[in-house]
């Protein structure tokens, strides 16, 4: 049992923790939920000998003790599952799990008492995996089950996991969920810092709700508590989650996709992909991650090869490549705004005028304009209220949820017809999540069309006026979101057909 | 130009100039350890770069081929690209405009600028060669220029040797026609109107890079070409494109000197001015307008260093080992920072002392 009190945490001017008081019980989940940036994670750091607080008390079994670094609290039995795994890509599941407390022989890795250890911790936690294979060829989930078991190998009996179901599929997060009952049933205490309020109240025995570094509730027990709850006392104010709002008026069709099929090459293959986005209308795709997706809006955008692409606007078919594409006013947001959605070290708004910095608008003569790009990027930043102390600032110096700001402002502000969005709140505190929500509706309300895929099923089921379930590359059903129950679109995603 | 706060700019002007004092400060150990004395040598070469008139105007000739050639590594290095390649463009544009200034007679000026504009195509088409084969194969640029390195500068030697070869004892050529012939301000020193034409094709550039379309697709190329291609960009044509105007300026710099300070082709005429470019651009910590700075830094350096092995015969060559050493102190920015953090160290003991000193004294009866 951990217990802490007054614990008080600086970084130069900002107060990252205040007056903190937690209580960690054996045998229990212990949820610890808030925005990005309210001290979840410095909580955890100083809890794990990585950060020295200045000021507070830690009780470890009751006795006040301090931490001078991680081995330490290793050796009383803390163990940390960080957000981006520690693992050795080139060991394997096996070596990873015993890496620095390694069963020896003569001064040598004792390999069958590593594998007899090892496959015992795995029989009793009832983790299933086969450890034998190099981890950098294991799935994510995989890697977390390494995580996991290394800590249990190293007798852990307080188990921290930061943000565990963040690269998770929904599959893997049950897992992941059974995985945690069976060790609580063990003795082990859990922490689970999450933003996700449907896993917080899922997953929890008691959940505490973090902001600005102070803790507002405590002890609060998730049973008769709805996501709302927990979302107002994360934000500090009521917020609208996931509510619905019909289309108020759906039009002819606009977009058009008769048939996409691309031949795999290491990826999801997509067969004959087909449907029809009316004017005034989300047609969502949900589905879980990695089932053709991706492809699905590359090939679209016309950033992949493909064996068939017949797609058109008002029967003018769309060419292929974004500069054309983009032009002929469809917008897009991609699933991965590090990956090719902004440019860290460029200001906010060079990076607000991208794939649109050809147009005439922004020159002058044969020059960028400078003061027509801040203009633009001015205006985008105040209609979709993005946080940035400028228009010059490094779009690498916001938080995710700005920055998924900029890309929505970006496409839905060049005033296209048409707007594919990718992931819009991926990685996105509450606040900018509930204002994107806004934004998609509101530009949907305006007469436009948008094609929105999403691993997050809520999300899907609230936006869309519309949804197709993806599975391996295959579109496998068709519905309204209010007839569609949650097990029936949980099992066409898995890809078996309920009756 | 992105607002940053005040300690991120100081860093960026602090870091090359640390880098400098260092490199001078090791550089000085190795002067030492060869038997001469590096407080001489330092001020043999300020006074002979700077010590007069004369001297300082023979600094800016000798500048403007550095300055050239560092552009010639920024511009690509804008684009995300490291062309180790400005020697050969170098080379190869003073090979064609030789040829234009040796056998095409034109009238004075347009001959003139003839000499350059060919001269800079040949740079940029050798430097775009590289970028077609990255583009192509996926053949990493810096091996493929240090290859065309080799082929440029042996191309010229051949020239000069054999087809082109005017005297039976030197390796040259003809002088070029005098109208494609700059002449010099004064018999004094070099110094002559190309280092303007430097001055001004730096600003030319730096307003390409950051004022224009072309630019602003070179930058963003340069920093994620992955968010270049979902905006629309065609970044094959940009790599391309930019390592062509990266070896225009090569290019430039090659006629420039062929035409104002050795009026003809001569074997093996630069001694390295296009790696002193990646120097040069290193200290200007890769951004376009200090390089104006910092290539005339590298010039006094050069033109001191010629002069005090005139006087004193220490061999000029450690000016490269200065060369060197920059380069690895900026490229090495956590070392600067880590040396910064021991120097404020050490003031902050000698404060701590001090301080304790004078307590002591307080306390004292």
């Amino acid at each position: 049992m951990i217990e802490i009190r007054g614990l008080c945490k600086a970084f130069g001017v900002i107060q990252a923790l205040k007056d903190v008081n937690l209580r960690i019980n054996q045998a229990s989940v212990r949820v610890l939920l808030g925005e990005n940036g309210a001290g979840k994670s410095t909580l955890m750091k100083v809890l794990y000998g990585m950060y020295a607080p200045d000021q507070g008390e830690l009780f470890f079994d009751g006795r006040n003790t301090v931490l001078r670094n991680s081995h330490q609290a290793i050796d009383l039995g803390i163990g940390m599952v960080h957000q981006h795994f520690m693992l050795v890509e080139e060991f394997s599941g096996y070596e990873n799990v015993v890496l620095g407390f390694e069963p020896k022989k003569s001064g040598q890795l004792d390999r069958g008492r590593m594998i007899s250890e090892v496959n015992r911790l795995k029989h009793e936690s009832g983790i299933d995996i086969d450890l034998s294979r190099r981890t950098g060829a294991m799935t994510v989930g995989e890697r977390q089950k390494v995580e996991i078991l290394k800590l249990l190998h190293r007798k852990s009996d307080i188990l921290i996991l930061d943000e565990p179901t963040a690269v998770l599929t929904p599959n893997e997060t049950h897992d992941l969920f059974a995985m945690i009952r069976i060790l609580k049933d063990q003795g082990k205490g859990v922490v689970l810092i999450t933003h996700k309020l449907h896993e917080a109240l899922e997953i929890a025995d008691e959940i505490t709700v973090l902001r600005d570094g102070v803790v507002v509730s405590d002890g609060i027990d998730p049973e008769g508590k709805s996501r709302e709850d927990l979302a107002k006392m994360m934000v500090g104010r009521d917020v609208a989650l996931y509510s619905r709002k019909p289309s108020p008026k759906v039009g002819e069709p606009l977009f058009v996709c008769e048939d996409i099929t691309t031949e795999s090459s290491g990826d999801c293959a997509l067969k004959s992909i087909h449907f029809s986005v009316h004017e005034g209308e989300i047609l969502g795709i949900a589905g879980v991650d990695g089932n053709g997706q991706r492809e699905l809006v590359e090939a679209i955008a016309g950033l992949r090869e493909t064996a068939v692409r017949r797609v058109f606007v008002q029967n003018q078919p769309v060419p292929a490549g974004t500069p054309d594409i983009l032009k002929s006013g469809i917008a897009f947001v991609f699933e991965d705004r590090n990956f090719n959605g902004l440019i860290e070290n460029m200001s906010v708004n060079e990076n607000a005028i991208l794939g649109y910095h050809r147009e005439s608008s922004l020159k002058r003569g044969f020059l960028l304009s400078q003061k027509k790009t801040r203009e633009r990027a001015k205006r985008l930043i105040k209609e979709y209220q993005v946080r940035t102390p400028s228009d010059q600032t490094s779009v690498g110096d916001l938080s995710g949820g700005n920055q998924q700001k900029i890309l929505i402002a970006r496409a839905l502000g060049a005033g296209p017809s048409i707007a594919v969005i990718s992931q819009p709140t991926r990685g996105v505190d509450i606040g900018a999540m509930e204002y994107i929500h806004e934004s998609i509706q509101l530009f949907r309300d305006l007469g436009n069309a948008i094609l929105l895929i999403s691993a997050d099923l809520d999300e899907v089921k609230s936006l869309s006026d519309r949804i197709l379930i993806i599975h391996e590359g295959e579109i496998v059903v068709e519905g309204k979101p209010t007839e569609l129950s949650d097990t029936e679109i949980g099992l066409y995603m898995t890809g078996s057909h309920p009756d | 130009m992105t607002e940053r706060p005040l300690a991120s700019r100081l860093k960026n002007v602090l870091i090359p100039f640390t880098a400098l004092l260092l490199a001078l400060l090791v550089c000085a150990i190795l002067i030492r350890s060869f038997g001469y004395s590096p407080l001489s040598v330092y001020k043999g070469i300020i006074i002979g770069a700077a010590g007069n008139m004369r001297s300082l105007l023979q600094t800016l000739s000798e500048s403007t081929v550095l300055i050239l050639t560092g552009l010639s590594f920024a511009v690509a290095f804008k684009a995300g690209l490291i062309n180790i390649g400005a020697e050969g463009q170098l080379y190869m544009g003073a090979v064609f405009g030789s040829l234009v200034g040796l056998y095409l007679p034109l009238p004075g000026i347009i001959h003139k600028a003839t000499v350059i504009l060919v001269a800079a195509a040949a740079g940029g088409a050798w430097a775009a060669l590289a970028g077609y084969l990255k583009v192509k194969f996926n053949a990493h640029e810096v091996i493929t220029t240090i290859m065309l390195n080799t082929i440029a500068a042996n191309f010229c030697s051949y020239l000069v040797n054999y087809p082109l070869r005017a005297s039976e004892a030197i390796a040259q050529s003809d002088r070029l026609l005098e109208t494609a012939i700059i002449p010099r301000f004064s018999a004094q020193s070099q110094f002559n109107p190309t280092f303007f034409l430097a001055l001004i094709l730096v600003i030319i550039v730096y307003i390409i890079v950051h004022h224009t379309v072309f630019g602003y697709e070179m930058r963003v190329t340069g920093r994620n070409r992955n968010a270049g291609l979902a905006g629309g960009i065609n970044v094959n044509r940009m790599i391309i494109a930019s390592m062509a105007l990266s070896g225009a300026v090569a290019g430039c710099a090659g006629s420039f000197h062929i035409m104002a300070i050795n009026t003809r082709l001569i074997d093996g005429f630069s001694t390295g001015f296009g790696f002193a470019g990646v120097a040069v651009s290193a200290l200007a910590g890769g951004n376009i307008l200090p390089i104006i700075f910092s290539g005339i830094l590298f010039g006094v350096f050069k033109n001191g260093a010629l002069v005090v092995q005139r006087i004193s015969r220490i061999p000029s060559d450690f000016i490269q080992i200065l060369q060197a050493l920059v380069i690895i102190f900026v490229a090495a920015p956590m070392m600067i920072l880590a040396f910064m953090d021991f120097v404020r160290g050490g003031i902050r003991k000698i404060t701590n002392f001090t301080g304790l000193r004078k307590n002591r004294r307080r306390t004292a009866p």
